[in-house]
């Protein structure tokens, strides 16, 4: 067992975890925040992405015990106070969402992306994402949402400078 | 037409906010105080007998509640497939084998505190088996010698064989007769979210309550309460929201067994499968060959067709035969011939089931018959285009089986539309010139598909619509949603037909306590089917709401409506009343106060058809095979779409879907073990983000009569004509047919390599 | 859940070094993306893990002042295609570390420990072999320098003592400023997935225009990397033509030893090979300035 601290979605959670424990096991089974979800366990679906200091992360494939001192987001960290995160109002707009299990993952990379690149082409949110499967293949509409979110966020953005 | 207000309207998804938050439901995420974890040991032989099974180390693992083997669940032949009443499949599943019919049929099922002590526990289960020979394909299992792999069938699950007309005479008198056999592969759904179910008895009772993700909660009542051999009533199925279903969780797969592990444990369990599990052992479309000959005139018109279709289904036959009927069902719907026969045959083998996926049957038999008829044209000598418009089926034309009558047909306008986007004429005014060892190719392919099951099997779908106090609804279906929007389309249609704003209506649906029979998600059928039953429902709530309206304005109720929570004059849509006024009213009035809730099970006596054309410009590396689809372009006709939003991602996302199927998707099988090679994601690929081609979609508007809105199937026919046009546009390339696919360098470079022979080159 | 016997987290390479003097069986676990997946496969099980997550000498990418690139062992894929002086150094890393699976196994998963799992498919071997890295490893008892060459002794084993660690790859500056090099990845996909063939190319010129060094290795290619040694001593001193490449691509198959499995056969390998190898060396000798 390790017993670590980190901060979830910008609170502090600190407990013992069993040293083979996944950190999407921590977050699902011992957080309760099941908005992470199991798609393969091995790194390959991506449905299972969270931030680690906001590095898109496959928490399958994620000891807890190297989470100490770490701040990890996952999608329940992404509306504030009931009201969606641009991305996920994009996503809602866009049609992004169709079976949706893939959903919390994309838009956590999709938050990522938009961070580093506030205005990437087509073809950088396809590389972006291209770790996170969606069989439903909303692909063209979860490239929309994400054009949709980048021009949004900008004009916060600006809005923000001028005030 | 009409103009609609909220049929017709983008609007957002009911369950949009909780998938974008992550509060969504799966079944996964369901908290229990005690929840064990169920885990299946699998057999690791394609075909054998199971001699000696001990249980004993297992059973004594702590933390291990319960260990079952064949000997201990109910022995009730049956079959798995979703379909409603009566069986159309043969009776041939047991819950838990001891003849074991491929790698991976269960043999024995744990209960345990935790994943670790189950799969702990499986490990310490020792079985003896005898071995048997094994078939992997169709040919094998029919070979003269060969064992029964079930009993009695002599290797066959099913078998059609329908004429019409002179096939031979025709075939004798034909200009031009063409040959070709087509493989098309084993392929697998791979939903994101593995198969999962909780199953929680009741103590006192024993009643089961079956947390599923599941597209057809009505007839997975019915049928787990058949395998189990309990009441109907002793069942009670909740869907939660589903992570992917395409046709793979259209029938119990595992429920069953969860079920009597939560009987004999008697708290709730849950059986979620693993990813690899998911692949190798869980549902596929058939691997199929096609054989065609076709005999045409000398002006390139069809008047010969013989198709010849064998199918494997795997070690239980599942859907398996009523796939083919499907591909019966629309073998002569874009391309009428006067003497055909069609002969179709699904046979057992010993891998994994084939059952319902995405187009149930048609992909494989659009892709094989769509790179024949390239094949054809050619050797008439006219280009692909000109045949198929001198082949057409026009509406009013006569085919030799139709489920029902055409009303409405956007062929030559998906076509039109097509060739413009794709720019047909100018590559073949000016195909681009070779670039080095790579080689340009285009390629077309039409589609066409049902509506629902009409005549062939029933198609009930119920709904209930109840109006409340204050004039917003709820509705009840049982139809159900799996991502491809149905709650959203059922509620727009109620809205509209009881003339109050979408977000004035709520959805509960997929609880067999709740909700209506309704024969499920499958066949496209929804908006076509429950679609009726919900407009029907909530057209006598207004009816109701009318009258009431009429006493308080003391006007005919003939001469009122209701529009968007407004009574309104019919002729001039002038508004009245405030809706909400008039259901108070109607619950609250003093002697005449009731309640306005109405339920309509709708059967259907139509089966409007789907139309779509799919376009796709190819590059072809000959060096290597691989090819890159440049440019795909699908235009559908699906009449009106209840919401053109999520019919995008419909469209889109079948296209995708169907591109990964032309190009990359097979599930490959060791001939030496029946093993399934590929059981990752990694290696059964399906298209990622970076794969995607450039996609150009399109709807054409037509209006079908026979529906509650003009809208037609929607579902699965995106997945269906893109793959062959790819194909064709490879064939174009190269000037090669392939007649199998999935396109892969390697399969693609053998064809260029093999034309280099021929030609002597 | 993995069946983790332990995870030890050293804080200094010291702790990690007597941790491995003292348990001969532990194994480093650096981004996990192989090691996990092995156990998650039962390949591995109930194993003793030392995570490299918090050695600060295992990290970072520095140019030396001898023109020794120096690339840490814990290095993610995703630093490395973010690396200027990398770039600079060998553009083809970067295309290498971004054809490695998805961003989510780039941000994880280590040059380091791409190379001690000792896959032939590994993206970044192939590279690495062609710029002939040397590995730095170093135990309690002390440092050793190895090729990359000399590390792989067959499929997923390498010369890894089990008191080793890697510390980091050094890779010598070009001898000649008219340099140039590509990595090609032949994949089904263009993302989530594993070489069919990997092939990296080194071209350099001489001050005439002739190949000064030449240098095509191949991954998936044989049991281990290997460097095509009689296409590379073909191409070396020449001026090559197309036909050239022709002949080159050939001749690589000499250093081949593909297998067939049902991801392919050994037949369209052998094709994927002659054309990667061409393709490589056409644009890493156009890179350098050569022209046909």
């Amino acid at each position: 067992m390790h017993t670590i601290q980190m901060t979830i979605n910008g609170r502090p959670w600190s407990g013992a975890v069993e040293d083979g424990e996944t950190l999407l096991e921590t977050i699902r089974v011992r957080l309760g925040l099941t908005g992470t979800k199991r798609g393969c366990e091995v790194g390959e679906c991506g449905a299972c992405t969270v931030l680690i200091d906001g590095v898109p992360t496959t928490s399958c494939l994620y000891l807890s015990s190297l989470a100490d001192g770490k701040s990890i987001t996952t999608i329940e960290g992404m509306a504030v106070n009931g009201r969606l995160h641009p991305i996920q109002q994009a996503f809602v707009d866009a049609g992004a969402v169709q079976c949706g299990f893939c959903t919390p993952g994309m838009i956590l990379s999709s938050y990522a992306l938009l961070q580093r690149n506030p205005h990437p082409t087509r073809e950088e949110i396809q590389t972006a994402l291209s770790g996170n499967m969606c069989r439903c293949a909303s692909y063209e509409q979860i490239t929309k949402a994400v054009q949709m979110a980048a021009d949004v966020l900008s004009s916060l953005c600006a809005s923000q400078q001028q005030n | 037409m009409t103009q609609h207000s909220v049929v017709g309207v983008s609007a957002k998804r009911l369950d949009a906010y909780d998938k974008v938050t992550g509060r969504a439901v799966y079944v996964g995420d369901m908290k229990f105080e005690h929840l064990l974890q169920g885990k299946i040991l699998r057999s690791p032989y394609a075909h054998a007998l199971v001699k000696r099974i001990d249980v004993s180390k297992a059973k004594a693992l702590p933390g291990v509640h319960c260990v079952l083997t064949a000997e201990d669940v109910p022995h009730i032949p049956h079959t798995t497939c979703g379909h409603p009443l009566p069986f159309d499949s043969p009776l041939d599943s047991l819950i838990l084998e001891t003849h074991v019919r491929y790698v991976g049929d269960p043999v024995a099922a744990v209960a345990a505190e935790t994943r670790e002590i189950a799969e702990q526990a499986l490990a310490l289960i020792e079985v003896e088996y005898e071995e048997l020979p094994f078939y992997l394909t169709p040919e094998e299992s029919l070979a003269e010698n060969a064992m029964e792999i079930h009993e009695g069938s002599g290797n066959l699950a099913g078998e059609i064989v329908q004429e019409f007309g002179d096939l031979e005479g025709a075939l004798k008198s034909a200009a031009f007769v063409v040959e070709d056999e087509y493989d098309s592969p084993i392929v697998t759904h791979a939903q994101i979210e593995p198969h999962i179910s909780v199953v929680v008895p009741d103590p006192g009772t024993g009643r089961l309550t079956v947390y599923v993700s599941n597209q057809v909660p009505s007839i997975m009542r019915e049928r787990l309460a058949y395998i189990l051999g309990l009441d109907r009533r002793m069942i009670r199925i909740v869907k939660l929201t589903v992570g992917g279903g395409f046709g793979g969780k259209q029938e119990p797969v595992y429920e069953q067994i969860n079920c009597v592990l939560a009987q004999a444990c008697g708290c709730p369990v849950m059986l979620e499968l693993t990813r690899e599990e998911n692949l190798a052992c869980t549902r596929t479309r058939h691997g199929t060959r096609f054989k065609f000959r076709t005999g045409v005139d000398k002006d390139g018109k069809l008047v010969a067709r013989d198709i010849v279709v064998v199918q494997n289904t795997g070690a239980y036959a599942s859907h398996g035969h009523s796939v083919i009927l499907n591909q019966f069902g629309q073998c002569d719907s874009l391309y009428p011939c006067p003497n055909m026969r069609f002969w179709g045959r699904t046979v057992y083998s010993n891998i994994l089931i084939a059952a319902a996926m995405r187009g149930y049957g048609i992909p494989q038999y659009c892709i094989a018959n769509e790179s024949h008829m390239d094949h054809v044209a050619r050797t008439v000598g006219m280009d692909p285009l000109e045949f198929r418009r001198k082949n057409l089926y026009k509406l009013g034309d006569k085919r030799n089986y139709a489920a029902g009558e055409v009303y409405s047909c956007g062929l030559p306008q998906v076509i039109d539309e097509g060739l413009r986007r794709i720019g047909y004429e100018e590559f073949r005014k000016n195909p681009p010139k070779d670039d080095g060892p790579v080689k340009y190719g285009i390629g077309m392919a039409l589609s066409s598909y049902n509506s629902c099951v009409f005549p062939h099997s029933v198609e009930l779908s119920g709904a209930r619509v109840m109006v409340q106090d204050d004039a917003s609804a709820t509705l009840f279906i049982n139809c159900t949603e799996i991502g491809q929007g149905a709650d959203t389309a059922m509620a727009q249609i109620a809205a509209e037909a009881l003339g109050i704003p979408l977000d004035w209506v709520t959805v509960v649906e997929g609880d067999t306590d709740l909700c209506p029979f309704d024969a499920g998600a499958y066949a496209s059928r929804q908006t076509y089917v429950t679609g009726n039953a919900v407009k029907q429902a909530a057209l006598k709530c207004k009816a109701q709401l009318l009258e009431r309206a009429s006493k308080m304005l003391e006007r005919p109720a003939g001469e009122l409506d209701t529009r968007m929570g407004k009574v309104i004059e019919r002729e001039t849509g002038r508004e009245l009343a405030d809706l909400r006024k008039v259901a108070e009213e109607l619950v609250y009035h003093l002697t005449e106060g009731g309640t306005c809730c109405h339920e309509v099970g709708y059967i259907p006596t139509d089966n409007a058809l789907n139309y779509a054309a799919a376009f796709a410009i190819v590059a072809v590396d000959t060096e290597t095979g691989k090819l890159e689809v440049q440019k795909l372009v699908v235009c559908m006709d699906c009449g009106v779409r209840i919401n053109p939003l999520t019919s995008a991602g419909q469209l889109d996302g079948g296209s995708i879907m169907s591109f990964g199927f032309s190009t990359m998707e097979q599930i490959l099988i060791d001939p030496k073990t029946g093993r399934v090679h590929n059981d990752t994601l990694l290696d059964y690929k399906i298209p990622t983000f970076a794969d995607i081609p450039p996609l150009d979609t399109h709807f054409v508007d037509t209006c079908e009569p026979t529906s509650a809105y003009g809208n037609k199937s929607l579902g699965e026919p995106p997945n269906i004509s893109p793959a062959a046009a790819i194909q064709n546009a490879v064939y174009d390339a190269l000037g090669i047919p392939i007649h199998a696919n999935p396109l892969t360098p390697e399969r693609v470079y053998a064809a260029i390599a093999q034309g280099r022979n021929k030609e002597g080159v | 859940m993995y069946s983790v016997s332990e995870l030890y987290i050293p804080q200094t390479l010291e702790e990690a070094l007597a941790f491995l003097s003292a348990h001969p069986d532990a194994r480093p676990l650096a981004g996990g993306t192989d090691v996990l997946v092995a156990m998650r496969n039962k390949k591995l099980e109930n194993l003793r893990l030392m995570s490299l997550e918090k050695l600060p000498e295992l990290e970072g990418i520095r140019l030396r002042e001898d023109g020794v690139l120096e690339i840490g062992a814990r290095t993610t894929f995703t630093q490395l295609a973010a690396s200027p002086e990398a770039a600079v150094r060998a553009p083809m890393l970067r295309t290498a570390a971004l054809a490695m699976g998805g961003p989510q196994i780039q941000n994880r998963a280590t040059i380091g420990g791409n190379v001690c799992n000792g896959a032939t498919s590994a993206d970044s071997a192939p590279g690495l072999f062609a710029l002939d890295a040397v590995l730095v490893l170093q135990s309690a008892a002390g440092t050793r320098r190895v090729p990359i060459t000399d590390f792989y002794s067959g499929p997923g084993r390498v010369k890894r003592e089990s008191t080793e660690l890697l510390l980091h790859l050094e890779l010598p500056p070009a001898a000649s400023p008219r340099h140039g090099d590509c990595y090609l990845k032949f994949s089904t996909r263009k993302a989530m997935d594993l070489a069919l063939i990997g092939c990296a190319a080194v071209c350099e010129l001489a001050e005439d225009g002739t190949v000064s060094k030449a240098a095509i290795a191949l991954g998936v290619a044989a049991p281990t990397p290997v460097r095509a040694a009689e296409a590379e001593t073909f191409l070396l001193g020449r001026r090559p033509t197309l036909a050239d490449l022709e002949e080159a691509g050939e001749l690589a198959l000499r250093s081949a030893s593909p297998r067939s499995s049902w991801r392919a056969s050994k037949e369209y390998r052998e094709q994927i090979i002659r054309t990667l190898a061409k393709r490589a060396f056409r644009a890493a000798y156009e890179t350098a300035g050569g022209v046909f």
